[in-house]
């Protein structure tokens, strides 16, 4: 069998397993089951893909074996398979920890149904070729998305889940009339024709227009600068487990699309689409940042870093350089398994305390010390530390924007790691030392804590095998800034 | 191998404390005490060989495609403070079991310090500067973690944070200076970079780097304006003040200073910014020394002093000012080291560190009154102990600088100056302490303290003594080799207690003269400095800094972040139309107009309707109205599809409102009344607005897009292939199922969540009640 | 009579107006309808269908046509069609499409209703 036509199995496998999850009923341990059985072998999928794209080969089939392009292509590049597997990853880490956190009633209406749909979208969207296919997938992604943050009906979590659904409704609005547009002037929806029309059309005046169009539709679900207000306040809201994979894979979704749009598809124009790119970067970081110091619940607070993260990897996306990109994807890659790490730490103090705000913890770090040093290694992670897999990432991205002489934006980077540090090591202070408000109870945490341990082990081996990490995300970098290899990968090898 | 065997022995140790801990159970703290000893020894046993010029190296790869690799180098310069940190761990890891009861959490006390211990020796062996700042980052970490030893003290968590934000800035800072190096040189090799060092001064960089670099030895060193960290970093317990912040950690910049003497040494940049931030430190540190109360704030401001003075002789770069440097750097340890401990153990035995209690101890403890006699006449530089050789080199390197200038010239009056509160401070720590009678009512009764915690404050006093009295030895077998591996040529200083009537003489006499004439009048004096207030200072801006990045982000971020979702829609609108509106103006040029289909009367008749139907909508004062204007605006979309000849399309849009209008029926009922609250006319402008914006710049690029079509589009394959490959003859349902079905596919597993989505949320939600 | 119209635009879709997705749509109006004249209770006697799971059974059956063709090594979704004849209704064209045209139809029957009962329910 061609290993070309298997690259879409991370997109069937959910789905089949999300069918089977339905027609279960109810039955929980059973369920359970089958999204554990689905997502282990999508992870173990994605890492043969994985090993397989490593040598720079691009897997692509069509749909229905329609000639290009015509039908709905699919195709796996080293960025793509290592988003697959970051995501297998994290999504394999928070069922491990939905197990220990989602009530029995949300699991017997389908919770892990959903969430094996919502991996089948995201998935989905890192495989395909084709920007049409590609809304669909984001609609995939988006409706489970709504059902897993209001599933419980909690007041709070219905009005958050509400405003959530409306923007996104729109974005896909106005996605859908940048698709149209896209199609009215080139005629096609496939991505690598539409790189080589819009790479030879002779008027460039409306595809920036329309780059801009992607820019903002991209941008609200990467909750970039100025379009992420509808992020900290909703994720919050949402159970810990929905929270944590919201936070370390649906928005990350959206910059893998401003990644791919800005690198395949607009880079006609770079003095002016990546220059925005760039000045978006660092007020994405700075605005993410001023929001998360003054907060004081964990989960808002770490909602607030989502965006300020962001920032630095559309930073290494605007340098536009190989080295710019492969630190970008480094970020995008170290940022979703800490980011879920952290996510999980709040689940687990939630589920422990009953509460996440800074007031009224404090002394967490005698009771649960894996807790508090989970936490520890995983904020220092994000802000950058050595050897963690933060500092290489971080560190690759100053080294790109130095060399592309961006010293402006690398300041700005800069200062903003320091109140990264600052704003974990405020969660620190506040929660996990500091006198104890009142006695918390002595249980095992150990199982519903272990992913987000393993998590952190996963940033500090891609700290200590950052040769190794390098040496993939170059390959990437310079795969993307050479757009003949995925066009030729698509338009003549399937 | 060895080297790394150093670096990684403390670390392992560190690792191994839990286990230790429920072994040796309380006296873990002597058996630890081991580890420094054994390294200590196996250091001095390579002294020899590294003072003949050897220097003993190991690498191994690791993230060699950006140049990291992890080089580890022993010469001269290295070993003086592996030597340090090991022989001054040894003491303080003894003096810590006395002085921590059994009740505190010894475990993490002793895994902190033995980590801190492990990257200390990290940071002065690595050859490569990335593995310099990885392991100058632990030591920041585990400072933090020991300055937050007692984290239920307020006052711990924030001298913990304030030092962790400060030397974590350096830190970062000094990063993108490494990084701007590697961009010139193409290494993080030290011994590369040095032989690379043309390029480094030949570039448009070079002040850049110069200065990203210091800043962070600057801080991690407690320069001016960066020192305020230190004096809060006391929150930690004695023995780790001791050691981290006057013995080993502060001495990290000082270290890295030494290390780049050789690279920019001689600029005149080099001796501005290090020489002129060096003095500023010594003279603002020895001022606000003389007037605390705390005898750790004392020697905390003390400590900031000396590494200032210790900076300025680094920036002068002249073989005696290096080999000043070095020689005052060792004593400074020692003496430093012992005062801090003697302090610990006042603390200790008094319960107080409060200097306005204490008074006439020397009765109760001889012992630590005769260490802290010798230490503090050590750091006044009086002779025969060893600070007076030091301060001798010192005031010599001042006169002979080989820069000319202001800065140049004012060098030597400011050292006296600033010598004069030194010998001040000095005597007051002395002094006032141990003679006299008591101040006040101490909380424990003193007495002397047990035998065994004295013997890391007697030893280094004993150090201080000898070296005060041989001061040739220590330099020929210690300084004279050190101040050679900075400079890299050989360096051939004599040292000795007694040098004839020169200079420097005549300056420590002067020193000695004002500062005892000062102390006499200290009561008045000490009044005098507490009245000076200074309404702008570091300290002051870093609180305010914070409350402001607290207090002002949280309230910059509530006004805009409303919770209003409208407001949120006001905000993706406007960013579509800045952005897209924006580019639409600057890259499209005027737009062919004029070649669309013609339009008969009839569709324009039902564009009007629609319009009309929209309007209603907007204006609607109830939900009803709104609905049914809705719908209607549906169907006028159906009847479109139905003029352009797409029958599928209109009888799904048909069905699909029908079915949307049935639910909402069903969920009237649940939803809450209409339009609450009247909006301000101000919100309602910006509304239209952002509203009329999107509406054109939508409609002006589906005009556009319309003139410009570029490409044939696939809709002719389509057309053209779907009966011949798709067995089909309606082109929709071809595409739907056969060409486009992956879509088709997503698109009914989209439906298919929402259906189960509503039916547990609302099942779920009829449960809970 | 909806009802067997929708059937008969369920399988004429292929090359007439008409498709699972319409087709439906249809259908589901038709049980709207009869809910909202008899009610629920009536409803449920004479149409004991469980809609949740015909929404599962119809994406099973898409998912199903789609993926059997990559046993024989072709891609996802690959479709088949060719010329059949029956006993009774003679010649007639088949296309593995109908299949899964036909998944779509279960899957919108079953959504629309499952919304519509969950709420109506309630």
């Amino acid at each position: 069998m061609k290993l070309d036509n298997l690259i879409i199995l991370p997109v069937l496998l959910p789905l089949a397993g999300a069918i089977l999850t339905f027609m279960l009923k109810g039955r929980l341990s059973r369920q359970k089951l089958v999204a554990l059985v689905v997502l282990g072998l999508n992870l173990a999928w994605s890492l043969l893909l994985l090993a397989q794209v490593r040598s720079g080969e691009i897997l692509a089939f069509s749909a229905g074996d329609w000639p290009v392009p015509f039908g709905i292509v699919f195709a796996c590049d080293i960025f793509s398979a290592l988003m697959l597997t970051v995501s297998a990853i994290v999504s394999l880490a928070v069922l491990l920890y939905a197990f220990h956190s989602i009530d029995i009633e949300r699991g017997k209406f389908n919770f892990y149904a959903f969430f094996l749909l919502l991996v089948m979208g995201v998935n989905g969207a890192f495989l395909t070729g084709d920007i049409f296919n590609l809304y669909v997938f984001f609609e995939i992604m988006l409706i489970s998305s709504y059902v897993l943050m209001s599933l419980g009906g909690e007041k709070a979590q219905l009005r958050e889940t509400f405003k959530y659904m409306v923007i996104n409704m729109l974005a896909s609005a106005l996605f859908l009339i940048g698709v149209a547009l896209l199609y009215a002037v080139t005629g096609t929806l496939n991505m690598a024709d539409l790189a080589v029309k819009i790479r030879t059309a002779a008027d460039h005046g409306l595809l920036t227009v329309i780059a801009m169009i992607f820019m903002v539709v991209f941008g609200t679900k990467a909750a970039i600068f100025p379009l992420y207000f509808w992020l900290p306040q909703s994720y919050p809201a949402t159970p810990p487990a929905v929270n944590a994979v919201l936070g370390g894979l649906l928005t990350k979704v959206g910059v893998y699309c401003l990644f791919r749009a800005f690198t395949l598809l607009f880079t006609f124009d770079p003095g002016y689409t990546h220059t925005i790119l760039r000045f978006i970067a660092g007020a994405t970081m700075a605005a993410g940042i001023i929001g998360a110091v003054g907060q004081f619940g964990m989960r808002s607070l770490l909602s607030y870093h989502i965006v300020s993260q962001i920032g630095y990897m559309i930073m290494g996306l605007g340098i536009f350089t190989p080295l710019g990109i492969a630190a970008g994807i480094y970020h995008l890659v170290h940022n979703m398994i800490v980011k879920t790490a952290l996510f999980l730490t709040a689940g687990v103090t939630h589920d422990l305390t009953g509460t996440t705000d800074l007031h009224k913890l404090g002394g967490l770090l005698k009771v649960y010390p894996l807790l508090g040093w989970t936490f520890f290694f995983a904020g220092i992670s994000l802000a950058g530390a050595p050897p963690m897999s933060g500092f290489f990432s971080k560190f690759a991205l100053i080294l790109a924007g130095l060399d592309a002489k961006h010293y402006l934006l690398v300041t700005v980077a800069v200062l903003i790691s320091l109140l990264t540090l600052y704003s974990m090591m405020k969660i620190f202070r506040y929660a996990f030392w500091g006198q104890a408000s009142r006695e918390y109870p002595k249980v095992k945490y150990g199982p519903a804590l272990c992913s987000a341990v393993a998590l952190v082990a996963i940033s500090l081996a891609m700290g200590l095998g950052a040769d190794w990490m390098l040496e993939l995300v170059m390959a990437a970098g310079e795969q993307m800034m050479d757009p003949d290899l995925y066009i030729r990968a698509v338009l003549l090898e399937v | 191998m060895m080297l790394l065997g150093i670096v990684l022995a403390p670390f392992v140790a560190a690792l191994l404390v839990p286990l230790l801990r429920r072994v040796a159970g309380p006296r873990i703290g002597l058996l630890l005490t081991i580890i420094p000893a054994v390294l200590f020894t196996l250091l001095l046993t390579l002294l020899p060989q590294v003072n003949s010029g050897t220097t003993i190296g190991s690498a191994w790869e690791w993230v060699s495609s950006l140049g990291i690799n992890l080089v580890l180098r022993l010469d001269s310069w290295s070993l003086l403070f592996a030597l340090l940190v090991t022989g001054i761990g040894t003491l303080v890891l003894l003096y810590s079991h006395f002085y921590l009861g059994a009740k505190e959490d010894l475990t993490k006390y002793y895994l902190y310090i033995l980590a801190f211990m492990g990257s200390m020796l990290g940071v002065v062996l690595a050859g490569n500067l990335i593995i310099l700042y990885l392991f100058w980052e632990f030591t920041s970490f585990t400072s933090f973690l020991l300055i937050g030893f007692w984290s239920d003290r307020e006052r711990s968590r924030y001298g913990a944070q304030k030092a962790l934000l400060i030397t974590v800035l350096g830190g970062f800072v000094m990063l993108a200076g490494f990084a701007l190096i590697y961009l010139v040189t193409g290494s993080f090799d030290l011994a590369e970079i040095l032989a690379r060092r043309e390029l480094i001064l030949e570039s448009p960089l070079l002040p850049y780097i110069m200065l990203l670099v210091l800043i962070g030895a600057f801080t991690k060193s407690a320069q001016v304006p960066f020192h305020i960290w230190l004096p809060n970093a006391m929150e930690a317990p004695t023995p780790i003040s001791a050691f981290l912040h006057s013995a080993t950690m502060v001495k990290a910049g000082l270290y890295l200073v030494g290390r780049l003497v050789p690279l920019f040494g001689g600029t005149a940049m080099w001796f501005g910014l290090v020489s002129g931030v060096g003095i500023a430190t010594l003279v603002t540190g020895s001022l606000l020394a003389v007037k605390q109360d705390d005898l750790k704030a004392l020697l905390a401001y003390s400590t900031i002093s000396q590494l200032g003075l210790i900076m300025t002789l680094f920036g002068l770069g002249t073989p005696l000012a290096i080999a000043a440097a070095v020689f005052h750097l060792f004593n400074h340890a020692a003496f430093k080291g012992a005062l801090f401990m003697v302090v610990g153990i006042i603390d200790h035995e008094t319960g107080t560190r409060d200097i306005n209690l204490l008074g006439g101890l020397a009765k109760q403890m001889p012992t630590t009154a005769a260490v802290t006699g010798i230490a503090a006449f050590a750091m006044a530089g009086l002779p025969p102990f060893s600070g007076f050789v030091s301060k001798e080199l010192f005031y010599e390197a001042t006169v002979h600088p080989e820069f000319s200038g202001w800065l140049a010239g004012l060098l030597p009056w400011l050292a006296v100056g600033a010598s004069i509160f030194t010998f001040v401070y000095s005597m007051l720590l002395f002094f006032y302490v141990f003679f006299g009678s008591p101040r006040g009512q101490t909380p424990k009764s003193p007495h002397e303290a047990p035998a065994l915690m004295l013997v890391g404050p007697v030893v280094l006093a004993l150090l201080t003594i000898f070296t005060g009295l041989k001061p040739d030895f220590i330099g020929q077998s210690l300084i004279n080799p050190a101040a050679a591996g900075i400079l890299g040529s050989p360096v051939a200083e004599h040292y000795r207690l007694w040098h004839g009537v020169t200079t420097p003489l005549l300056m420590s006499l002067a020193t000695i003269g004002a500062g005892t004439v000062l102390y006499l009048l200290i009561e008045p004096l000490r009044r005098l400095f507490k009245k000076v207030k200074s309404r702008v200072n570091p300290n002051r801006i870093y609180d305010w800094g914070l409350d402001l990045l607290t207090n002002g982000s949280a309230k910059l971020t509530d006004w805009y972040m409303t919770g209003f979702l409208r407001d949120y829609v006001v905000y993706i609108i406007g960013a579509f139309v800045v952005f897209v509106g924006g580019t639409y103006l600057l890259k499209v040029r005027a737009i062919d107009a004029w070649h669309f289909a013609p339009v008969n009367l009839f569709e324009l008749l039902f564009a009007l309707l629609f319009v009309v139907a929209v309007i209603v909508l907007i204006l609607a004062s109830s939900r009803v109205i709104g609905l049914i204007a809705l719908g209607i605006v549906g169907f006028f979309i159906a009847s479109f599809w139905v003029i352009f000849r797409a029958p599928d399309l209109a009888l799904t849009q048909l069905i699909v409102e029908t079915i949307s209008l049935i639910l909402f029926l069903l969920a009237f009922a649940h939803l809450p009344s209409y339009f609450k609250d009247l909006e301000a006319r101000k919100k309602k402008f910006i509304d239209a607005v952002t509203a009329t914006g999107f509406g054109v710049v939508t409609a002006g690029l589906a005009l556009t897009a319309h003139g410009t079509r570029l490409y044939e589009p696939l809709s002719t394959y389509y057309i053209e292939n779907s009966l011949k490959l798709g067995g089909g003859r309606n082109i929709v349902n071809v595409i739907l199922v056969d060409f486009r079905g992956l879509d088709t596919l997503g698109e009914i597993t989209v439906l298919s969540i929402a259906a189960m989505g509503v039916y547990a949320l609302v099942k779920l939600r009829g449960r809970a009640r | 009579m909806i009802l067997i119209f929708s059937i008969y635009l369920l399988l004429q879709g292929h090359n007439a107006p008409g498709g699972g997705f319409i087709a439906g749509l249809m259908t589901s109006a038709t049980f709207v309808l009869q809910y909202v004249a008899y009610g629920i209770k009536h409803q449920r006697s004479i149409l004991p269908l469980n809609f949740p799971m015909l929404i599962a059974l119809g994406l099973l059956l898409s998912l199903g046509t789609g993926v059997v063709p990559m046993l024989f090594g072709k891609p996802f979704l690959t479709s088949a069609f060719g010329h059949l004849s029956l006993p009774v209704f003679g010649e007639s064209e088949w296309a593995t499409a109908v299949l899964f045209d036909l998944g779509v139809y279960l899957v919108v029957v079953g959504v629309t209703m499952t919304i519509i009962t969950a709420l109506g329910e309630n």
